[in-house]
């Protein structure tokens, strides 16, 4: 070449990588010890323990494979250096040989047998082999969770017995959604006309976050549900409570609330057993005081945010399918009071 | 310095041909695949079809169509094979039977489609949507090829193609025979198979 | 001699004025008409990934709502992937295909000015519906049934059907060029065996797309069928099937980033000889595993789907089939490795960009090959994990050959040197930007963040990660634009190059930069895969001044077959597009009169175009 020009070494030190990769080794184990966490790498059941596993074991064969690249690479440019002439010679086979045939060859064939192994365990088990089915239709954007067995409805969560596999069985009513709890298993995708299923068994008690995982419109981003694990006792009596329709108002206050209620637009779309809301459309509202969470996860269930998305609920989640209800103060205390003794 | 020699007269196929050659696989993968498309939403339904309680396609006209098409393809061989020989006359001939035996698959597919439409609709259902795309896909292929066939023709008319300067025959007929070809697969997979 | 080469010069001498500009049908000028399009398509899509960075730099974020941010997402895949990437890998194919076979220009000179306006017109096709706030808004692979009524109502997706089936046909005229180029135009004694390996890649890019091309097509014509028409294809209720959206689709899609990759390693081997001053090892291996690359790529596409419940079996078939597919790309990297430590390399910016382009794509090959284990993949795909790996191999992949080619050739397309450190700079930046960028979304993704979500709530363990994304991207932004600055500096204060500033081992580097309108005086002759290395190869006798010719040979061994006439400038081209820009303007306004008659102006511009020409013996026989 016509100018000289110094060499490059090594970007980095030797040991910063090292170091970087220790910490963000500790952080992704470190995860998932809260609510809200939807870590693959925190598993809590078989199933997707079986997959981090093989996460884990990837890794490790990458950086090694990675580390053999980088030496050759670091081997390579720091070698002499020469401008000419250049060699047509040949030769040099070997290389590609070993590296890009033999080795992968190998490892590909390992990586293979291992997915063969592990598939099975994260494939949906026979209905017959598991103790419960659930049904959860995926709608945009809010999850319309069912047990067909026991004639229950609610939305946006599920809650299943500890160490039971639990056969869930998925569609949609309207596009592409997907069903993915990352700390119990893999996902599903709910395709509209099928029926997919995917089995989840908890190994502990917990409360596990879920996220819809196919873009499904404007509000994908917050189309979130809780798995609730609880031991069997806890799971029967709460499978139990919203056998029940609700419950008849008890006080004049309470009385108004559900007047308020049926007489204004949500029995289009909303169902509260035991009462003429019937609306199919929207989430079951029969037992809502008992649940963790509002629209889809977005919101705490609390008086205040309740308050705020019935009365504008495009604010909240803009583009959603809920209209804003408008409600006089009065009304909407009693409305409140009402949907909160809904539990 | 090396000396090369461009042999006269030149050998090896033309480029126009190549391209044209690129241009018929790339249009018969579209074919290939919208027919895997029409066997995929048959196997996907279920119960039985025609779904919807629609007949079998009845065979009389396409069959008929079917051997217009295999006809034309021997006739526009016999223009290329006359293109090729310095043959003007079964040149001119072969192209003018080869543009009628197209006009009168397309006369029969119109009205084909005018009986048909009475009963299904491409908004019907897929197998509508299907039924339709696909052949009206080949024949608005079958339009353009008469529209070539006539533009060659009209060359033709004019002396342009000596035996040495046909490739616009020869692209012709290729394409001729790539729509023909298309013809025998839709033939068989719409209005056959559901026999079978 | 002299006064055959004075008659070529008269011959291929290119008219002044604006008319014989814009009507050009010289490879070279087309080709950097692709390169600097698909560029500012490169500038668009990087503002659109700025916008969705600067919006997830932080949760719960407000700077783009949904609608917005959906429409920003969705453009920025599709401009990257069809204006920027596809066609600027096809401008530096245009450019140096003919130069790198010793031929004078492509096999068909209008058709290419053709495919260049209908990329142009099919890109502000698919922009004009960003600019009226009705861009398609569904992500690059627009799955059914959200693309189609009632979930889609406006003309969104009708932009995304109409557009890609117009960009289709620029696609395809462009393989149907390369494939007929390669096979008939290179050099006498250049057989299949000697030619470029950056040929190899286009010839199988181009091959690849005559195959894939048409899948896109049926999905997005039967798209467009259903959406305006009220056929059914994708619905359950009409008797159709969503996920035949999704298999066509990635038919497609899977062979397209191999459309995308191929020619971005062509570069890459292109660049190794040269600065490790040594034929590139393996030759015959990095040919054939670009086409069983290629060929591979057909049978793969089901790993896109590996969440939607298929059988076991398909998933195993199709996880066996991502496997092996690694092979190929493996014998590539190594023998590149080969060549540079047989070799004695010398350090200078094109270089340094494939040495990040081989990091970048070894980690993402290799976290590629993780998802074929399909139980990961369950978990990880439609998470950020998949939205990391697939921008380490298309940045990593594709962008920074592109950035090493635009380094490397640019002596030869402009005549100048680019300044070294500036290149260097900028590579750091780059660098240290992307892998700044991307790398922390693998552990968001490992975290449980999907992806095409406009916001997510705090608390989630992503927060950081996140930011590091967003830092990144600045840092990135900040390493183009000093590749800016250095391309501009260079134009009015670069070193004269001369023909040969790499002393490279092929073609385009024995005639001049930027090479005359006939590249070469003399047709060269040539005898190994290093023509200008191995010291045999070489002008020949042959000059070819009379018309506009150039040799064409037999498509394997390269013997001498005819000499083909080349057109001359022409404004059929564009009017053949603009006419069919037409019937677009005329199906997405609602317009059926314009549509039909711009369709019978295409006819009649078509017929126009392919009447014969004078010449007459020129034409071999069968």
């Amino acid at each position: 070449m016509r100018r000289r020009i110094s060499g490059f070494g090594p970007a980095l030190g030797r040991r910063t990588p090292l170091a970087t990769g220790a910490v963000l080794l500790l952080t992704l184990v470190a995860a998932g010890c809260g609510e809200n966490d939807q870590s693959t790498l925190a598993p809590k059941s078989s199933a997707s323990d079986q997959i981090a596993r093989l996460w884990w074991v990837m890794l490790v064969a990458s950086a090694v494979i990675f580390g053999v690249v980088l030496v050759l690479l670091f081997v390579a440019v720091l070698r002499r250096r020469g401008a000419e002439p250049a060699t047509t010679k040949g030769g040099g086979l070997w290389i590609p040989a070993i590296g890009g045939i033999a080795i992968p060859v190998v490892v590909l064939t390992a990586l293979f047998a291992l997915t063969l192994r592990t598939l099975p365990k994260t494939s949906p088990a026979a209905a017959s082999a598991t103790g419960l089915t659930i049904d959860v239709v995926g709608r945009q954007w809010f999850w319309d969770v069912s047990y067909p067995d026991k004639d229950v409805r609610t939305a946006n969560e599920l809650h299943i017995p500890v160490g039971v596999p639990v056969n869930v069985e998925v569609s949609s009513a309207d596009v592409v959604h997907s069903f993915w709890v990352p700390e119990l298993n893999r996902k599903i995708d709910m395709i509209p006309g099928q029926v997919n299923r995917v089995t989840l068994e908890a190994d502990r008690a917990g409360v596990y976050r879920g996220q819809c995982a196919e873009f499904c419109g404007l509000q994908h981003a917050h189309m979130a549900f809780y798995v609730v694990a609880e031991p069997r006792a806890a799971f029967d009596a709460w499978l139990a409570r919203e056998a029940k329709p609700a419950p008849a108002p008890a006080t004049p206050e309470l009385e108004r609330g559900q007047q308020v209620l049926l007489g204004s637009a949500c029995v289009y779309c909303h169902t509260i057993d035991g009462t003429n809301a019937s609306g199919k459309i929207g989430p079951d509202l029969t037992h809502l005081a008992s649940r963790r969470s509002l629209a889809a996860g977005l919101i705490p269930n609390s008086p205040g945010y309740l308050a705020g998305w019935i009365l504008d609920p495009q604010h909240v989640k803009p583009g959603n399918k809920m209209p804003a209800t408008d409600l006089s103060g009065t009304d909407l205390q009693a409305l409140l009071a009402y949907l909160e003794s809904l539990k | 310095m090396t000396a090369v020699e461009i042999p006269v007269p030149p050998i090896g196929r033309p480029t126009g041909w190549w391209g044209m050659l690129v241009v018929v696989l790339t249009e018969a993968t579209l074919f290939a695949l919208l027919l895997a498309s029409y066997f995929y939403t048959r196997f996907r339904s279920p119960g039985a079809w025609p779904p919807d309680g629609q007949p079998d396609p009845r065979l009389l006209k396409p069959v008929i169509m079917t051997l217009l098409l295999m006809a034309s393809s021997v006739t526009v061989y016999m223009a290329e094979l006359g293109s090729r020989k310095g043959n003007l006359r079964r040149l001119h001939a072969g192209l003018a039977a080869t543009f009628v035996l197209g006009l009168s698959f397309l006369i029969l597919q119109g009205f084909e489609y005018h009986e048909k439409l009475a009963e299904l609709r491409p908004s019907t259902d897929a197998y509508g949507s299907l039924f339709y795309t696909i052949t009206g896909l080949h024949g608005s292929h079958v339009i353009v090829g008469l529209l070539i066939l006539a533009w060659t023709q009209f060359f033709a008319w004019r002396g342009a193609y000596a035996s040495e300067n046909h490739v616009a025959v020869q692209v012709s007929a290729l394409y001729w025979h790539f729509v023909h070809v298309v013809w025998l697969f839709v033939f068989f997979s719409l209005y056959l198979s559901p026999r079978l | 001699m002299a006064t055959d080469v004075q008659r070529l010069e008269r011959s291929w001498a290119e008219p002044a004025g604006l008319l014989a500009w814009i009507g050009t049908v010289d490879h070279k000028r087309i080709g950097t008409r692709y390169l600097v399009t698909a560029a500012v398509f490169f500038a668009a899509a990087g503002v659109e990934a700025s916008l969705m960075r600067a919006q997830l730099a932080r949760p719960d974020e407000h700077l783009l709502g949904p609608e917005r941010y959906d429409q920003v997402f969705s453009m920025h895949g599709l401009t990257m992937i069809f204006l920027f990437v596809t066609p600027m890998l096809s401008g530096f194919g245009n450019y140096l295909v003919p130069l790198m076979i010793g031929a004078r220009d492509m096999a068909f000179p209008r058709l290419n000015a053709f495919g260049y306006w209908v990329f142009l017109a099919a890109g502000l096709f698919m922009y004009s519906g960003l600019v009226l706030g009705k861009a398609p808004d569904n992500g690059w692979f627009n799955y059914a049934p959200l693309s189609i009524q009632p979930y889609s109502d406006g003309p969104n997706i009708d932009f995304y059907a109409i557009g890609l089936l117009f960009l289709g046909i620029s696609t395809t005229v462009g393989a149907v060029n390369f494939i007929v180029t390669i096979l008939k135009l290179r050099a006498p004694g250049m057989s299949i065996n000697r030619m470029p390996i950056f040929c190899w890649a286009i010839l199988a890019t181009s091959i690849s797309i005559v195959f894939a091309i048409p899948s896109l097509s049926v999905a997005a014509g039967m798209l467009e069928l259903q959406r305006s028409w009220g056929f059914h294809f994708f619905d359950t209720a009409g008797g159709g099937d969503p996920l035949l959206w999704q298999h066509l689709f990635w038919i497609f899609g899977h062979p397209d980033v191999y459309i995308i990759f191929l020619p971005a390693v062509g570069i890459v081997s292109s660049i190794v000889p040269v600065f490790s001053r040594r034929s590139l090892v393996a030759y015959d291996w990095v040919a054939l595993a670009t086409m069983a690359t290629a060929l591979l790529g057909f049978g793969v596409w089901v790993h896109h789907m590996f969440a939607v419940g298929l059988p076991q079996v398909s998933l195993a078939f199709f996880a066996a089939a991502s496997t092996i597919i690694a092979i190929p790309s493996g014998i590539q990297v190594f023998a590149w490795l080969a060549t540079m430590l047989k070799g004695r390399p010398v350090i200078r910016t094109p270089f340094l960009y494939v040495l990040g382009f081989l990091v970048s794509f070894v980690i993402g090959g290799l976290s590629g090959v993780m998802f074929a284990a399909v139980p990961f993949d369950q978990q990880v795909t439609d998470s950020y994990f998949v939205v990391a790996h697939f921008h380490y191999v298309l940045f990593g992949g594709a962008v920074f050959p592109i950035f090493a080619g635009i380094h490397y050739w640019y002596p030869k397309i402009t005549g100048r040197m680019l300044d070294e450190r500036l290149g260097q700079a900028s590579f750091w930046l780059v660098f240290v930007g992307f892998n700044l960028t991307f790398f922390p979304m693998h552990i968001a993704g490992l975290l449980g963040m999907p992806r095409r979500v406009y916001t997510y709530p705090a608390g989630m363990g992503w927060d950081v990660y996140n930011l590091l994304s967003s830092i990144g991207a600045v840092v990135l932004v900040v390493g183009i634009l000093v590749i800016l600055a250095n391309l501009v500096q260079a134009r009015f204060l670069g070193e004269a190059a001369g023909p040969d500033p790499w002393l490279a081992n092929t073609l385009e580097w024995t005639t001049s930069s930027p090479p005359p309108p006939y590249n070469f005086a003399r047709i060269p002759v040539v005898r190994s895969a290093d023509p200008a290395w191995d010291g045999v190869s070489g002008p020949s006798d042959l000059v070819l001044p009379e018309g506009h010719q150039t040799p064409a040979t037999m498509p394997l061994e390269g013997d001498p077959a005819a000499a083909l006439e080349m057109p001359s400038e022409s404004l059929v081209p564009l009017a053949a597009a603009v006419a069919i820009a037409l019937i677009c303007v005329g199906l997405i306004g609602d317009l059926d009169w314009l549509a039909v008659a711009a369709g019978v102006a295409t006819a009649v511009v078509l017929a126009f175009w392919h009447s014969p020409r004078e010449a007459g013996p020129l034409e071999p026989a069968p």
